[in-house]
């Protein structure tokens, strides 16, 4: 569904990542792990599209996003930013039906079936009977499953998350990630998320990106990669496994 | 969100405010006229005041309408292209252009068609200093474009400033109605609606995008919406709009801040409904300003820009608590 090959990811004079090589097939979860500023989100957006890379090929579906161009690339993958600011006042059906904009023409009202698909996004996010509430009024975390069920409402086949757990509960934390899983198995949706806690990616993820912040990363099976030595070397702090966890000395 | 039935019913009743309101402009004034009259002079018949109506109540009332509704539509655009309820169309120094140059225009002894078009040149100056110094790309681009009009707006008044200061008396009391915003002088209300609806033909096939954009222009992309197109069009839409309704009446102030808060209030968001509702009401409330303008202490005539800033105040202060 996507593939990177030998993909050089930079900002500014920071190296990101060199030579990344990525293969997503339907149903795979990759997790990029690493400490703040090391390039996380910047990967996640030019993986997205939404950034150019400085070297290296990525397609999607076998196409660059170029060649799908915007309105596609929309209908194809989704994107979770990290920005929750909304100047304007707004309810939480409008909020979310911004998600069916790639599927509506220029002239076209959402119908009655987009609405429908937006309440059921909010059903799965368990905001059933939030549509009228006005956006503002909402809590931090309750924003941001807005946001998530905006994403389930555009209905992507590649779902590219960062950090979808912030701000959440460790109930809607579970519940979300079990959610993602469950369309990546029953529907087929590629799903990537910038995570900070290695035993979600461990549990979630079959895949996982490491990333050192000195432009040095490893990428490949979370259950082969994922070890206590690899992780206290990835946060340069001292874990220790313990039974299936790792936990900070 | 509205529907797009509800959509039309809001435009259909704000519609007959605007017929309405010009139908007021037209009947009042030092000579009060029944309606009949001015209908008869309308379709052609010869009255005893068709004159009036037609050489002089019906150009300005028509100028008002325009730059009622370019101000309000130039300013619904401004706050989504800065995702600030704050922006106005004056935010990035384009009246403060077209001031200096009207003024300049003035001192220099011109009249009419020679303060317009300075006016115009001084607002396409102030557009072009502001876009060419701002460009750039990134998230910084809204807060450095905010910046930058800011500053550019903060010259023109200086320099305004200094012409008032340094105008020999008798044209100070022009300059000083000029700067206040006045329909007295139109001439020809033709341009102004013709932008108008340009700009309209412009904007609306892009509101569903432009709702994106005010939510973030990241998103708006990872969306589908072609955002740095779409950012550069509404500039120079909003920026001539601006420019043209500066030329035709002055900085008439206000209206293209409040007019779609008020809106927006009424209605919600959407960009789809606010930015035609934004063009009506805009158009209907300067008329009616206009209209008390010169008629409340006649013979005496209010620069109109104080009108609307007395007429909108309370209304915006009301409809804000009533939340």
């Amino acid at each position: 569904m996507l593939a990177a090959r030998n993909l050089s990811v930079g900002i500014g004079l920071h190296k990101v990542c060199r030579d990344l090589d990525l293969d997503l097939r339907p149903g795979s979860r990759l997790a990029i792990l690493g400490r703040n500023g090391a390039g996380k989100s910047t990967l996640l957006a030019t993986l997205a599209g939404l950034r150019a890379a400085d070297a290296g090929t990525l397609l999607l579906d076998g196409k660059t996003y170029t060649e799908h161009g915007l309105r596609e690339a929309a209908r194809r993958r989704g994107w979770l930013g990290q920005d929750r600011s909304d100047p304007f006042a707004s309810t939480v059906l409008e909020a979310v039906l911004t998600g069916r904009h790639p599927h509506l023409d220029r002239w076209s009202w959402e119908s009655s079936a987009d609405t429908q698909i937006a309440r059921h996004a909010l059903a799965a996010m368990s905001l059933a009977g939030m549509e009228a509430r006005e956006i503002h009024t909402l809590s931090g975390g309750e924003r941001q499953r807005v946001a998530i069920a905006a994403l389930l409402a555009q209905a992507p086949r590649l779902y590219l998350l960062d950090e979808p757990l912030a701000h959440l509960d460790l109930n809607h934390q579970i519940a979300t990630l079990e959610l993602l899983s469950r369309r990546a198995r029953a529907e087929g949706v590629a799903i990537v998320m910038v995570l900070h806690d290695p035993n979600l990616a461990l549990r979630y993820c079959d895949q996982v990106v490491l990333l050192f912040g000195d432009s040095r990363h490893i990428a490949g099976p979370a259950a082969d990669i994922l070890d206590a030595a690899t992780l206290s070397a990835l946060y340069g702090h001292p874990l220790r496994r313990v039974e299936n966890f790792f936990i900070p000395e | 969100m509205p529907s797009r039935r509800r959509a039309l019913l809001v435009l259909a009743l704000l519609t007959l405010l605007s017929v309405a309101s010009l139908a007021v402009a037209l009947a009042v004034g030092s000579i009060a006229l029944p309606l009949r009259d001015v209908l008869a002079a309308l379709t052609g018949a010869t009255t005893p005041s068709d004159a009036i109506v037609l050489d002089l109540r019906l150009p300005r009332a028509l100028a008002g309408f325009a730059c009622g509704g370019l101000l309000a539509l130039a300013g619904a655009l401004m706050q989504v292209l800065l995702r600030n309820p704050l922006a106005d169309p004056y935010v990035l120094g384009i009246s403060g252009g077209a001031g200096v140059g009207a003024l300049s225009a003035m001192l220099l002894g011109l009249a009419g068609f020679g303060i317009a078009s300075f006016s115009f040149m001084g607002a396409l100056a102030a557009m072009l200093i502001v876009f060419g110094l701002a460009r750039g790309d990134g998230s910084w681009t809204q807060t450095r474009l905010l910046l930058t009009g800011v500053v550019v707006a903060a010259g023109c008044g200086a320099v305004i400033a200094l012409m008032l200061t340094l105008a020999p008396e008798q044209k100070i009391h022009g300059m000083l109605f000029w700067l206040m915003g006045d329909l007295s002088l139109v001439a020809d209300p033709k341009p102004a609606l013709a932008v108008l609806l340009v700009g309209i033909l412009a904007a609306l096939p892009f509101a569903r995008e432009l709702n994106l954009l005010a939510r973030g222009a990241e998103q708006a992309v990872a969306l589908g919406v072609a955002v740095s197109g779409l950012r550069r069009l509404v500039y120079v839409v909003a920026s001539l709009m601006t420019a043209v309704a500066v030329t035709t009446a002055g900085s008439i102030g206000f209206v293209g801040l409040v007019v779609p808060h008020l809106v927006r209030l009424a209605i919600g968001n959407d960009q789809r409904l606010l930015l035609p509702a934004s063009v009506l009401a805009g158009g209907s409330l300067l008329v009616l300003a206009d209209t008390l303008a010169r008629t409340i202490v006649a013979p005496i005539q209010l620069p109109v820009g104080v009108l609307t800033a007395l007429i909108g105040v309370p209304v915006f202060l009301y409809l804000l608590g009533r939340k």
